[in-house]
């Protein structure tokens, strides 16, 4: 099943030609990023982007979860003025859940592009999230996007797709957690330059925790500090440590009323480990901390 | 057993515990919690000083160590009570403790010419200094160990009373402690000129504080001291071990000082001082350092500890599978600081390399 994060324009529903012949108005405009989203620089990754952008050098996020990838490639977007498709992989992705199928309605069959094509074909920036969860066939499909031709041959269609040049390929991944099985296979790593996106420095992320949280300075680096030192648990018990996007959870439920270490609980500590030892130092932890 | 160089993977662990911290208890998992404190000293360290095994103490341990195998902790806390509440917060506090020796401590200090009451003393205020600063970190650790200071003015006048009044004056604010010295130290010890970020302004404390208190002829048996409260580690982390140059430099009589009696109270009979025999019945006309002799190392007092220090058995490294594992060819490992005085450097887990 493909995910997209927007739902899909309705009036994409009668593109039968490929999205070329009917006009119906922007078909990008669900996808595009109306108020700026926000995003606190910890490098110069903001500039990097925009070069590799503007020399059309596809990218691939590497960071632990929950560190901002999406947030700055959304914040990317919106800075470049583009439109974001995004797609969500999973092992059960096919090859047409990301180039497209044809339908059966009433009035016959018809094309429905998905989500590669529709980005292609009308040059958004195309971003999957967690390109290693997809089976590696399905990633092959992207290598004639990401090399000199930017093409896409839409195999059942017939049609041989000159992506658009605004089109950009990003992809994102862990390489934290996968296993060999679900790493990436060279051919398609070396098609992509890298950003890696890290936890930021602990003063920068709680910036950013008081920003998103809506908390006050002392809490969010307080927050910080039991997720730094969460971090120091990866390989010893966590696979991660908590992500900014846990400690941002715990602000917010501060922010409602919940007292601090029961939202630190709730939102990081228990979501973390079931393990009983590493739950215990957790506990243990936050009670330092906060 | 011990936890925290490679901490010991689970059935299905992978190494790396359990995907979404699954997994369920292992069977090393209830050996006094002692996983748990080991992931705890990991986090508050976070990733600094290396990598620091943390292990469980030999039974008949009472207090928590560390030397050059890593950090040990009590198997139990059994003034607490087995499995209580209160025994698993010591054996954190415990934990934190030696966390706070080993991010903030200043390596080991020369012993030097001072008596075992100033080596004490000295210990006390390092400890308070380290707790000092790991609490500015982490405020909570502060609350953690607050927790288990149970000391009162009201408490008897005896010199492991006092320190314990000490240690609690100098870790809770809130704690009023009308005693003379209690105060004093509490003035030098958060004066802004005391410097927090050296041992040498507890070595200097201590060393001043240690005149006061000798001469109240407090009763001292470097024997039997233990320090208080529990969740405190017996201070052999701190010190070198006694040299030839402290021999030579400090030749100090003990006797006295397991002698000594508190004002106004007889000696046990037949133990009278050889001064009273020759009318100079208190000897207050000495110096008090003439008067004590070199103590065993403080921190060699418990010979349980010392005899797990003697015959420490090393787990044994298995680099294809990357853990530590029990030794299949048993052999035990003799640890000894030379003679000499050392150059001042780490050794083992304190040089950032993995012991055992």
């Amino acid at each position: 099943m493909t995910r997209v994060v927007a739902a899909a324009p309705a009036s994409l529903a009668g593109d039968d030609d490929g999205g070329g012949g009917v006009d119906v108005g922007d078909p990008l405009l669900p996808y595009r990023i109306a108020a700026e989203p926000y995003y606190r620089a910890a490098g110069e990754e903001i500039a990097l982007f925009a070069t590799a952008y503007a020399a059309r050098v596809p990218i691939m996020l590497k960071g632990p979860t929950g560190c901002g990838k999406t947030r700055f490639l959304e914040h990317m977007a919106w800075r470049l003025g583009r439109a974001l498709v995004t797609l969500a992989c999973h092992e059960d992705l096919t090859a047409s859940d990301l180039v497209g199928r044809y339908l059966l309605d009433a009035a016959g069959t018809r094309w429905q592009d998905g989500p590669l094509t529709l980005a292609a074909r009308h040059g958004a920036i195309c971003y999957l999230d967690e390109v290693v969860e997809a089976r590696q066939d399905t990633s092959v499909v992207i290598h004639p996007l990401t090399d000199a031709r930017r093409i896409l041959p839409l195999e059942k269609k017939g049609e041989l797709l000159t992506a658009h040049p605004d089109f950009l390929l990003v992809v994102s991944y862990n390489p934290g957690y996968q296993n060999v099985m679900k790493d990436l296979k060279a051919s398609t790593r070396q098609r992509f330059g890298a950003l890696e996106l890290g936890y930021p420095p602990a003063q920068v992320e709680a910036e950013i925790v008081a920003h998103e949280a809506s908390v006050d300075a002392a809490l969010a680096a307080r927050l910080v500090e039991l997720g730094v030192r969460t971090r120091a648990l990866k390989g010893h018990g966590l696979d991660e440590g908590a992500s900014t996007r846990m400690l941002i959870h715990a602000g917010r439920l501060a922010a409602r009323g919940v007292e601090p270490v029961t939202a630190a609980r709730v939102a990081i500590v228990s979501p973390l480990t079931d393990d009983p030892d590493v739950g215990e130092a957790l506990a243990a932890l936050l009670d330092a901390c906060l | 057993m011990t936890w925290g160089v490679a901490l010991p993977a689970r059935t299905g662990d992978g190494g790396g515990g359990g995907r979404g911290g699954g997994g369920g208890r292992g069977a090393g998992a209830t050996e006094g919690g002692a996983r748990a404190a080991a992931l705890f000293v990991r986090a508050l360290l976070g990733g600094r000083r290396g990598q620091v095994p943390v292990r469980i103490a030999p039974a008949g341990a009472t207090r928590a160590y560390g030397d050059a195998l890593g950090l040990h902790l009590p198997a139990s806390f059994p003034m607490y009570g087995s499995g209580s509440a209160l025994a698993r917060r010591a054996r954190f506090a415990a934990a934190a403790h030696l966390a706070a020796h080993v991010r903030f401590g200043d390596g080991r200090l020369p012993r030097g010419g001072l008596r075992p009451i100033q080596i004490v003393l000295v210990s006390l205020f390092e400890d308070a200094r380290v707790e000092c600063l790991a609490a500015r970190e982490l405020p909570g650790l502060a609350r953690l160990w607050a927790g288990l200071h149970t000391a009162e003015p009201t408490d008897l006048a005896t010199f492991p009373a006092l320190c314990a009044r000490l240690s609690r004056a100098l870790l809770v604010p809130g704690y009023e402690d009308p005693h003379p010295i209690v105060r004093k130290a509490r003035a030098l010890f958060f004066h802004p000129d005391h410097p927090l970020g050296s041992a040498q302004g507890s070595r200097r404390l201590g060393s001043l504080l240690g005149n006061d208190v000798g001469q109240m002829r407090l009763a001292f048996n470097a024997k039997d001291y233990v320090v208080e409260p529990p969740y405190r580690d017996d201070h052999r982390l701190l010190w070198h071990e006694p040299s030839v140059d402290d021999d030579a430099s400090a030749p100090l009589e003990e006797a006295d000082v397991e002698e000594r009696v508190a004002p106004g109270e007889a000696p046990a009979p037949g133990r009278e001082r050889p001064e009273a025999a020759n009318g100079n019945p208190a000897g207050r006309d000495r110096p008090l350092a003439g008067r004590v002799r070199a103590a065993p190392p403080i921190a060699a007092v418990c010979d349980e500890t010392a005899r797990a220090r003697d015959g420490a058995t090393y787990p044994e490294w298995d680099y294809r599978i990357g853990v530590s594992r029990p030794l299949r060819h048993p052999v035990t490992g003799l640890t000894r600081q030379p003679l000499h005085r050392a150059p001042k450097r780490r050794r083992g887990w304190q040089a950032t390399s993995r012991a055992g």
